[in-house]
């Protein structure tokens, strides 16, 4: 697992608004922004959630839920095994292109 | 239109899409369409954990419309309804989150008239109310503009035979300008086939010509049979 501080990298994704790094019991490991702390037990419990539909989804693999917002400022979850990392788009910003982003970043992490 | 029928159109509507269903919290799974590709699948458990994310979610976001859940192999999508219902869709990842935010919507949209109609209630949706004809100045979903005309889109046969009679009239500029008027068009009605008329004198103000106007009309006159 990378250190926390790698994490905040993430800002310079475009369209990245936050970005919590989340464990399985919704205890913040990294963020940057302290009122998006709130997030925490909703990335959680949106990973731990999604972790078990894999059972529900005849075994297919949990990668990332987006949780779509009429203002535009998606909440994305990805599954980091034991952790989850939340981000928070930009209400402008592209989803795909934040979604291929993030994934190789984390791809790309030692 | 029925429960099952709405469902049956939404998945053999797209060949991509393997399987939908229809979730409420009181009556949990009200109608399912699953079809053969799909094995292992537990609806029920589904809609209860979406549905489950979306409760504790709200406590911070109060304005949650859709969840989309990627696997590795297939992706879930869920729209949020009137009073908590959802309906899924089980399909491809190759279909991308706009076509289906598309496809979804224009169901919702078609049951919605054939249930004004007078046949049987069909999913309701806050969305899907808004844009009946009397207000569809409410763009409710951003359309991509691309996706309307993607090969397989529910409209883009009607809209590419639009694009072509443009271009006979105008010539290449016909490429840009329509893009430009479709989006003119989906910002103030509902991309569907009843609203499509509406689209018709855009396209007239852009060729300006009242023979070349004669032409277009007479060219596209088939696809709309009913006027």
């Amino acid at each position: 697992m990378a250190s926390a501080k790698d994490f905040a990298r993430l800002e310079q994704i475009n369209g990245v608004a936050h970005y919590l790094l989340v464990r399985g019991d919704g205890q913040v490991i990294s963020q940057n922004r302290e009122d998006a702390a709130g997030l925490g037990p909703i990335i959680s419990s949106c990973g731990t959630q999604c972790d078990a539909l894999s059972a529900d989804m005849g075994g297919n693999r949990y990668i990332h839920t987006c949780i779509e917002r009429e203002s535009g400022n998606d909440l994305l979850v990805f599954s980091l095994g034991r952790y989850y990392l939340g981000i928070v788009k930009h209400a402008d910003g592209e989803r795909q292109e934040i979604i291929d982003n993030v994934i190789y970043f984390l791809k790309n992490l030692s | 239109m029925n429960h099952e029928t709405f469902l049956s159109d939404l998945v053999t509507s797209l060949p991509e899409i393997n399987g939908a269903f229809l979730f409420s919290p009181q009556a949990e799974i009200v109608a399912s369409h699953i079809g053969d590709s799909i094995s292992d699948f537990n609806p029920l458990a589904m809609g209860k954990k979406i549905s489950a994310i979306a409760e504790k979610a709200s406590d911070h976001l109060h304005d949650i419309i859709h969840i989309q859940v990627t696997f590795d192999t297939m992706i879930l999508s869920g729209r949020l309804l009137t009073d908590q219902n959802w309906l899924f869709i089980v399909h491809a990842p190759e279909l991308s989150s706009g076509m289906i935010r598309m496809t979804l919507q224009l169901a919702l949209n078609n049951s919605s008239q054939e249930s004004d109609e007078g046949t049987q209630s069909a999913p309701q949706t806050e969305k899907s109310a808004a844009v009946e004809p009397a207000a569809d100045s409410q763009e409710v979903i951003p359309v991509d503009i691309d996706s309307l005309l993607t090969p397989g889109a529910p409209l883009s046969k009607p809209l590419n035979a639009l694009q072509d009679a443009l271009a006979n009239c105008i010539g290449p500029a016909a490429i840009p300008v329509f893009q430009e008027v479709l989006t003119a068009w989906c910002q103030d009605h509902t991309p569907a086939l009843n609203t499509l008329k509406h689209l018709i004198p855009l396209l007239d103000k852009e060729i300006e010509d009242s023979e070349d106007i004669k032409t277009f009309h007479a060219t596209i006159k088939d696809l709309f049979p009913q006027e």
